[in-house]
């Protein structure tokens, strides 16, 4: 299992992301609302319908956002405030042995 | 079940050997004054640099007293920015100043060693008359610069009675958890063993009597909390020694980072990798299901048994008759070195 944690310098923490905060974060590029919903529906679908992919995705959006691994601009384009550092894939987890 | 890392995330830096108090329980048998083969604050900052290259994400800072050193607040600005970073301090050198300037250049979180909950007892421990109160204003301006704080404290018989009172005394000041850790057999620690170590079942009745108030977090590693840290563990200590864990500090030795990279001492060094892998003669099933490794602490199961697959006698369901007031036969004269992997 491989995991992703996030480093928030300005108020210095540690996330470790689910695989659904994963995705969002990683799809959170400076793009816009309309296009970040379309390419997290892309992902998900036909797991999700379009309005629970859109709910789901409203609340990791508004959580990354509380938590500041992400921001919205004036614009409402989606990002990660600089300099938000993201750790390279770990093989954590349990092997279950 | 045992968990695994690829390649470490978080480490953490013995940065160095010297302190401004004179501490009963100290592990590492400090000085008052570094020696000279201590890592400068320039190597450090290079091991910072290798440190994020190399996707580590938190640095934990300890000593020694890490504001002992001059030059402590030049690294800790060169990585608080880049790694999360934490720092253990006795808070004899923080005041209001230092924790606004520790604030400023995004030290993420502070925890500070109280030894007991009144001057009698925590002077005594420190070696240093006035250090209790210098500690315990230490958490309250770190607080009150806004830096998340912990209070640690070490159990013994000499604060037994005062863990409650102890609890209380960090929530007035504004702690967000107290630690309470478990005796270890090193450094001064061990040479006087038998006036300050307590029976596991003296050790449990406080833990399991213990009554925090709301809001307060407590950290602890008795059953069934009993973690075999191993498998994540990386450290370095003062000289730049690859050593796994500062409580095997005594036992192991993985390699110099002034000779190879450390990188290489978490790959290559068979007995790193073996204590890693988690494979333990007996486990409690409780523990493992809470923590999620086997077996417990490595270095107290060493310590008490040495061999490195062994109980660790500190869980309650594993100690199996361990007197934890009596040390082993000849650990006492136990220093530094590196026990043959195959043979234990």
């Amino acid at each position: 299992m491989e995991v992703c944690i996030v480093f928030t310098p300005d108020n210095p923490n540690l996330f470790t992301l689910n695989s659904t905060a994963w995705l969002v974060f990683d799809l959170c590029d400076g793009r816009s609302w309309r296009r970040l919903e379309k390419a997290y529906y892309d992902a998900v679908e036909p797991l999700r319908s379009p309005e629970e992919a859109r709910d789901e995705l409203i609340g990791v959006v508004s959580d990354l956002e509380r938590k500041g691994i992400i921001e919205r601009d004036r614009v409402a384009r989606m990002s990660k405030p600089r300099p938000t550092t993201r750790g390279r894939n770990k093989g954590a987890g349990s092997n279950g042995g | 079940m045992r968990s695994y890392l690829e390649d470490p995330v978080k480490i953490t830096l013995s940065i160095t050997k010297a302190c401004n108090q004179a501490c009963k329980l100290c592990y590492c048998d400090c000085s008052q004054e570094p020696s000279g083969e201590e890592l400068t604050g320039e190597a450090w900052m290079r091991f910072i640099d290798y440190l994020v290259e190399h996707g580590f994400m938190q640095v934990y800072i300890e000593g020694g007293e890490p504001l002992h050193r001059s030059d402590m607040m030049d690294v800790l600005r060169h990585c608080s920015r880049k790694l999360m970073t934490l720092l253990r301090t006795n808070g004899r050198l923080v005041d209001g100043t230092k924790a606004r300037e520790l604030k400023a250049i995004g030290v993420g979180r502070v925890l500070v060693d109280l030894m007991g909950a009144n001057a009698d007892t925590h002077d005594d421990l420190a070696g240093t008359r006035g250090s209790f109160e210098r500690a315990c204003n230490a958490v309250a301006e770190l607080v009150a610069a806004g830096i998340p704080t912990d209070v640690l404290t070490i159990l013994n018989r000499r604060n037994v009675g005062e863990m409650q009172g102890l609890l209380k005394l960090a929530h007035r000041l504004g702690a967000e958890r107290v630690g309470i850790l478990r005796l270890y057999p090193l450094g001064r620690a061990k040479r006087c063993w038998n006036e300050v170590a307590l029976s596991l079942d003296e050790q449990m009745q406080v833990i399991e009597s213990l009554d925090p108030p709301p809001g307060l977090g407590i950290m602890q590693s008795w059953h069934p909390r009993d973690h075999n840290c191993c498998w994540q563990s990386a450290t370095v200590d003062a000289v730049g020694n690859s050593i796994g864990c500062v409580y095997l500090r005594e036992y192991v030795n993985y390699g110099n980072i002034k000779s190879m990279s450390f990188l290489d001492t978490w790959h290559k060094d068979p007995l790193y990798r073996r204590l890693r892998s988690g494979e333990v003669e007996r486990s409690c099933s409780d523990c493992s299901a809470s923590q999620g490794t086997n077996g417990g602490c490595r270095s107290t199961a060493y310590a008490f048994h040495g061999r490195w697959d062994a109980p660790d006698p500190f869980c309650s369901r594993l100690n199996n008759g361990v007197d934890l007031r009596v040390l082993p036969k000849g650990l006492l004269e136990k220093g530094p070195q590196r026990p043959d992997p195959a043979a234990a």
